[in-house]
This record gives structure tokens, sequence and C-alpha cells, in this order.
């Protein structure tokens, strides 16, 4: 059994990604559900199931607990509604089960949504907050996000023998995307000299090297593939879907850990590719979505999936490989670097962006030709990950 | 022999100069208070991770000594109703079945906590008991007080065995004083005629102690080495000494210039460093004072040569420059956010650590009796061979090397920067912490660490101690 071809994307929608103080959490999932309603053609009345994905209700405690917040927004009274909470992961994982849903033949047309409002609150209480009071009380007790992955980051460092000024690639490719992208965050490109004069976060990392924290939703409409095109003439189709959480939380405390690549991914790729029969992903992904909450995570992750061997992400972001006009570009949209990070909201931004570029209509991004795209979406410190392949 | 069979002491890493304490409150430098420099506890430490601390150094590791008593020695206990010594005695994974008591009350509790634990050794219902006396005293800010005093912390193994001294007698007088007190709600120390408490107090008390020991002893001041004896400060030691008769026996540094009045852990800190010294045959008598005194005559036995043999770390260390009085302000709590920008209240269930206290105040992981693997925290199911229920408790080693490190600004927390560790300790296990009193600059991957116990958090008026890793050379 496999899920290739077993489901279609009709239809994606997300809100601009940012600071939306004026909008509430329910504001931005009516936003984008709406927006996938109209690219699906459907109306709301055909859906007849949905996913929720919102991985800390941030507001509060009280909106994204429940699918009921869906149901809320959406007056979505009459479908059963599930939430879903992976860590980073949430939006590509509520994706994959409702996928689930929808090939085993029960549900014919199902809603997924990810949206998560982080700006309710201090950008120090929305993320930084949540590590510092939650959590085991005294296990690994002080980190923040920054603070975990510029462990690998040392660590890489140590052994390649590379420094910031390769972080500061990753960094300057995906603001130059994300100034092509209406939808990000941030739309400007930085220089080297702003990379390094910016105030270090978590050395080695610095401000540039990290995500912002950011409000936003996006959201798919999937359906059979038998009926996709009474809906819509480009369909996407699922070719593989990954999940694999090999080490948990434990990832620190692991003694196997080397901190320089995350299993997580690698198992994820493995299924994702075995489904869709990528042997080299090189070669045959045209365009791909990686987690780069920090710069390095995006480094090491060109290695996890196969796109370079292993110590050599230095050369193919330097070569220019995952630019735009490379051979494999990362990160069209700006990626969490230039777009932000709404968590649960995340995975489903990527999948819209690879539809977008797989039915060619990424406007100044779009890459030539892409026919099969990658989305890889990380949560924890390597905790979970996705990976998922889609192809036109 | 019934007597002293180890000891050990510990003195924080920051140094305050007097200087910087007097700039702030614009008073001139030099003498008799604006010279040297006193111990300042990190803001992670408290009297009992500093006694917890030399506990474990007086213990040694891996599998160290294994007292049967341990009496904690304060009048900066953090609690006053949880008891340190039960803590202490969890870190150092001492078994349940064994004294504790916490001494209180009095600068001369240090002693008194001494003279009880050899009282239970010699009445039989203890083989040995460690002694372990800290003190983290406050001084209003500003106060004169508060640049005489240091942090600092020392523990004394007694006990059945080849004791290093033996302690040919002791006297004690108690006696009502008002010198210097805290009253319980109060955070500072008071005093009022100074010079009554020097002369009629200090002086004439310890005068009365000293010459009560040499009498019971039927000694002659001739035939001791050495008095160590604490003091509040230089002019109160020097007149003591004049005022004994005998100053040359003073000569015992009282650590006044390095470390500073260490309290309740003077007297048992500056022995130490006595008998580091010392020779076989020396009679030391060690003055403690406080409502009374406490005098004991200590003869030191052949042993102390074959101890000093035994690689040991500096008792007193280097110390390292504090940079400013407002960091001591900020280290002590002296100083708080007043809308709590920076403070957090981290998760707390003390049922949660409870249940954990084995593993996290003892340091076990688990082994796997199939596979072998080593795992912090424990797990029923290994990872690496799949197999159920098939661990054994394996006590964790405190010294390791660091696998990789971040340093975080972003955490909320006194200091500017806050270093995560990731650690592997020899014998297995890998442990993911902060790190403790390390320069962030001198970190590297592969770096020698070892592990400290400190202060985590404090939520639900409740201190979590969890352990930190160091730098091993400090």
């Amino acid at each position: 059994m496999t899920i290739r071809d077993k489901v279609a994307i009709i239809g994606v929608g997300a809100t601009p990604f940012g600071e939306h103080f004026e909008r509430g959490y329910p504001d931005l999932i009516v936003e984008a559900a709406y927006e996938a309603f109209e690219d699906a053609n459907v109306s709301p009345s055909q859906i007849q199931a949905a996913w929720l994905g919102t991985c800390f209700p941030d507001s509060g405690g009280y909106q994204g607990n429940a699918g009921a917040s869906l149901a809320d927004a959406l007056s979505l009274y009459h479908v059963p509604i599930s939430r879903v909470a992976n860590y980073c992961a949430t939006g590509t994982d509520a994706f994959r089960n409702a996928c689930f849903a929808v090939a085993s033949g029960i549900y014919d047309i199902v809603l997924v949504v990810g949206a998560e409002k982080m700006r309710d609150v201090t950008a120090r209480e929305s993320l930084v907050g949540q590590l510092a009071e939650t959590g085991h009380p005294v296990h690994g007790k002080g980190v923040t996000a920054p603070g975990m992955f510029a462990l690998f980051a040392t660590r890489y460092f140590e052994l390649f023998g590379i420094g910031r000024e390769t972080l500061a690639k990753v960094a300057m490719k995906n603001h130059r995307h994300g100034s092509l992208n209406p939808k990000a965050h941030f739309q400007k490109e930085i220089t080297l000299e702003q990379y390094f004069k910016a105030p270090m976060v978590a050395d080695p990392l610095g401000l540039y090297d990290c995500c912002p924290q950011t409000d936003g939703a996006a959201a798919a409409v999937i359906c059979r593939p038998d009926l996709a095109s009474t809906f819509n003439t480009e369909p996407i189709l699922v070719k593989g879907l990954g999940l694999a959480n090999p080490v948990g939380d434990e990832l620190a405390f692991d003694p196997e850990s080397d901190f320089i690549s995350f299993r997580a991914t690698k198992d994820a790729a493995r299924q994702a590719y075995e489904q869709a029969g990528i042997r080299d992903p090189l070669k045959e992904i045209d365009v791909a979505e990686l987690h780069d909450c920090f710069t390095i995570t995006e480094l090491v992750t060109y290695e996890d999936l196969g796109f370079c061997p292993t110590g050599e992400g230095r050369q193919f972001i330097e070569k220019g490989v995952s630019s735009l006009e490379g051979e494999l570009p990362v990160n069209t949209s700006g990626g969490l670097k230039s777009c932000g990070h709404p968590i649960g909201a995340t995975g489903l931004r990527m999948i819209g962006e690879i539809t977008d570029q797989l039915r060619g209509r990424a406007g100044k991004r779009q890459v030539k030709g892409a026919t099969r795209g990658l989305v890889h979406n990380l949560g924890g410190l390597g905790a979970v990950t996705s990976v998922i392949v889609l192809g036109s | 022999m019934i007597g002293i069979l180890d000891y050990a002491a510990y003195v924080p890493i920051h140094r305050l100069t007097r200087a910087e304490i007097g700039r702030a409150w614009g008073r001139p430098s030099g003498p008799p208070h604006g010279d040297g420099q006193r111990a300042v506890a990190n803001f992670d430490e408290d009297s009992l991770t500093l006694a917890a601390e030399a506990s474990l150094r007086c213990l040694g590791q891996p599998e160290g000594q294994r007292p049967d008593g341990l009496y904690f020695a304060s009048t900066t206990a953090p609690d006053h109703e949880r008891q340190a010594a039960t803590v202490i005695a969890a870190a150092a994974d001492l078994p349940r079945e064994i004294r504790t008591a916490d001494f209180a009350g009095s600068l001369r509790a240090g002693t008194s906590a001494l003279l009880a634990a050899l009282d239970a050794v010699k009445g039989g219902p203890a083989w040995s008991i460690l002694v372990a006396a800290a003190d983290c005293r406050l001084a209003e800010p500003g106060q004169m007080a508060e640049a005489l005093m240091g942090d600092g912390a020392a523990a004394f193994l007694v006990g059945e065995g080849e004791a290093l001294a033996t302690v040919e007698a002791a006297y004690s007088i108690a006696e009502e004083f008002p010198g210097t007190w805290r009253q319980s709600r109060n955070l500072y120390i008071q005093s009022d005629d100074e010079k009554f408490a020097s002369t009629y107090g200090y002086q004439r008390i310890s005068l009365e102690a000293m010459r009560g020991v040499l009498d019971k002893a039927k000694v002659s001041p001739e035939q001791v080495s050495k008095v160590v004896c604490p003091a509040p400060d230089l002019p109160s030691y020097t007149a003591l000494a004049k005022a004994s008769g005998i100053p040359l026996l003073f000569l015992q540094d009282p650590l006044l210039f390095s470390v500073g009045f260490t309290g309740v852990a003077a007297p048992l800190l500056l022995l130490a460093t006595c008998l580091e010294k010392a020779e076989p045959g020396q009679l030391i008598m060690v003055l403690s004072y406080g409502c009374g005194a406490d005098a004991l005559l200590l003869s030191v036995t052949d042993n102390i040569e074959a101890h000093r043999l035994r690689a040991r770390r500096s008792l007193i260390g280097h110390g390292r420059p504090l940079p400013s009085y407002q960091t001591y302000l900020k280290y002590r709590g002296l100083v708080k956010s007043q809308h709590s920008v920076w403070e957090v209240e981290p998760f707390s269930s003390l049922t949660m650590m409870w249940r954990e206290r084995k593993q996290n105040l003892g340091l076990y992981g688990v082994k796997c009796t199939k596979c072998g693997a080593v795992f912090f925290p424990a797990r029923r199911v290994c990872p690496r061979c799949e197999t159920k229920d098939a661990f054994e408790p394996h006590k964790l080693s405190r010294r390791g090397r660091l696998v990789t490190f971040s340093k975080d600004r972003l955490y909320p927390g006194p200091e500017p920067l806050t270093a995560m560790a990731v650690v592997d300790l020899d014998g297995g296990g890998r442990l993911f912490t902060q790190m403790a009193d390390s320069d962030p600059e001198t970190l590297r991957v592969g770096m020698e660490v070892e592990l400290t116990l400190r202060i985590f958090h404090e939520s639900k008026g409740y201190a979590h101690y969890f352990w930190k890793a160091k730098p091993s050379h400090l």
C-alpha cells in the first residue's frame, strides 16, 4: 500500500504572513480557508471533514486547542474536525492525516487548515516563554529554540571547519527569495554586512540566522483524484508522505546523536522517496521547501535529504545549487527565514508554495517546468519530521 | 581512632574587590576596610549548594566514602522548613537510613555540628558523619559588613578510622551576647555597638574559650602550633591576637583579604587550610565565636602525610574578578525586575520531583542489562535493543566532556547569556544541561567538565536543585 496518487490537492490558500495585530486567530483561519475554497472551486458545504493544525494555542491557551476552534471560525459545524499538534511539523501532519482519510475512501473532499496566532503576546512570551516555562522542571532547562539549534551549528562548524559566513549565504538567499514573495513577513534582501552586524541570539546563531515570530494561516482542500477534475483542471497529486520521530524529545540526551544530521529527516525522506519512486533527489526533485527555522537547519537538511553528501552543504549553497536559478531551488518562498513561522501554518504554507510552483503560477519565483516538488517540515530538535513529495 | 578522616572546602569563583564596593558607595579605599576582596556566590548558588560542593569534594568520586550521617550548619539555610542536610545527602547519593540535621542560629553552628558529630561517633550511633558548613550572609547594601563578609563552605568527615587529626579537648561557652543577629523575617544581619561587640563579645569570650580548652587539656600555649581563629574584621583579629598574649600563634591566615569572613563556614574553612600544611604531632587550636564560643584542641596524626600525597584540588582556588558591585546585587537577588520582564515561572510539579529524586539529585541513569546502553533520563523500553524493563539503575559519573554547546542570549535569566552544554559522562550517559561559572569564550568542543549542584529555578516558592556542568579546571 502506498499513498502515491491517491490524493489530489485542488485548492490552497494562505494569509499574508506577518504581525497581524488587527486580525484574530479566527480571522486568519477564515482568510486562508476561503482562499482555498475559491481556488478549489468548492463551497464550504461540500467539505465532509476537516483537520486543524495548531501547535501552541498561544492566545491565552484557548483558541486552537480543539477542532472546535476551526468549526467556530468557519461556522463549519456540520463536519467532524480533529486538531493535530506535532511541534513545528504540525501543519504537514494535519495534512498527512487528512490524506489518509481521503485515501481510505471514507471522505471525498476534506479541508486542512494550519493556523498559529503568535503575536497576541510579545515575541518573547510566544515561543521563548513556552520553552522557558513548560517542559521538564530541570532536564534540558535553559534552552530556547535558537539555543537548541545552535548546538548543531557549534558541532557542525567544529567537524567541517566552516563558519558563520556559510550560514550567511543561506540567510541571504532566502531573503532574496522572500523579496519576491508578496505574502512573506520580510520582503527585503540583506547584505553580508547586515548579517554580520546584527546582534547574536544564541551563538553561533545571530539574528539573521533565525526566523521571526509571525502570525498566519494556510489551508488546502484535498479530494479523491478521480473527482479532482470536476473542481480544478490542475490538481496536484500526493506522491509520498513520510513522517518519522526516531529520537523523540531526547535527541540532546541520546548518546548516539552526532549533532550534524537529523535522523528524523533521513527516515521521513526514505519513506517519502520510496513511495514516490525517487532514487536521486537532486535530479528528480525540481523545487523544495525546507524547514529553515534556522540557517543551520537548512544546511544540514541539504545533506539529510540526500541533495548532497554529508559535510558538503557548504559547497551546495556556495555553488548556488539551491538558489532560484540553481539546479534545485530551495525555499523559493523565502522560507521560514522570510515568511516567518506561525507554527501550525508553516507546513501548509509550504504545501501551497510547492502547489503553486507545480501549477506554474509562482510569479517571479517560478521555477521553470517544475513537475515534482518536496516539502520538509521539522519539529522540536529533530523530534519529528515530515517529508512530502508532490507531483503534477 | 576517632577524629577527622577527611576534609574539603569550596569557595565560589567570583571575587569582588572592596575597592569596587567602596567605589559604589563613595567610600575611600585602603585600610582598615577598603583592601582585599570577598568571595561572592553565583546567582545559582546558595548555602545548600556551596555545602553540597564541599561535601562532594570531601567524599570523592565516583564511589566515595559513605558516611552514615550528614549535618549541615549555616545561618543562611535556604529554607527554614526543608532540611538542607537531606537535600545534600540525596545529592551525595547517601542511603536513606542515615542521621541528618541542620545546625543554625549561631556563627559557631559549624563547630557545634562538628562536636555533635564526634559525640555521635563516640557514643556509637554512627561510624562516620559528614559535617558541611556554609554561609552566604547578607548585610544591608552599603554597610561595612557587606564588604567584609564572604561566601564559602567547608566539609569535614569525622569518624572511626585512620584519622588525620584527633580532638584532644573541647570547651564550649553559651552566653547570650548581642553582637550580630538576624530575625527570621529579615534579610540582613544587624549589629549595634560595634566596639562593645568586638571587645566585650568577640575578644573577651574567645579568650575565655581559649584559656578554657588549654586548662581542660592541661596544655600550655607554647605547646600549640597554630590557632585557627575566624574574625569579622582585621582590627578585631589583631586585637584578639594581642590580648591573647601569644600573637605568634595567630599566624594562620584568616582569609579576610582573599575570601572574607565566611560566617559559620569560617572555623572549618580555616581549619582546612591549616591542615594543608600541618605536620604530625602538632597541636591546633580552633576558636569559633557566636552566642558564646567553642574551642577545640586538635592533634595532628601521622596519617596527615599519606593524606597529603593524594592528588587534591586547591581549597580556595584563584577566583575570578566580579566586574561590578551591581553584579553582586544581581547575584544575591537584591535588585529585581519590578515588572518581571525577565522573570519566568517554569513548570513545576512537586510530585514529579519527588518521583524522580534518585535520578535527578542522586544522579542516576539506567543501563540496559541486554545491550549495555546507558541513558539519562530513565526509560522503560531500550531504544537500542527494544527490550522492555531490562534496565538497572546506573550511577552516573560527575565527570565528562563537552559534545557541543550554545550560548543563548534569549533565555530569560539574571545573566545576559546562558551557556547550554551536551556532556558525555565518563562511563556512559549523556546530559543536556546549563553551564555554571564558565567563561563563555573558553568553551570548546571536547573540553573536560564536571557536574555541580545548582539552583535551576524557584517556582511554587520551592528551589529546584539540579546538576550544571562547569569546566573541570575551575
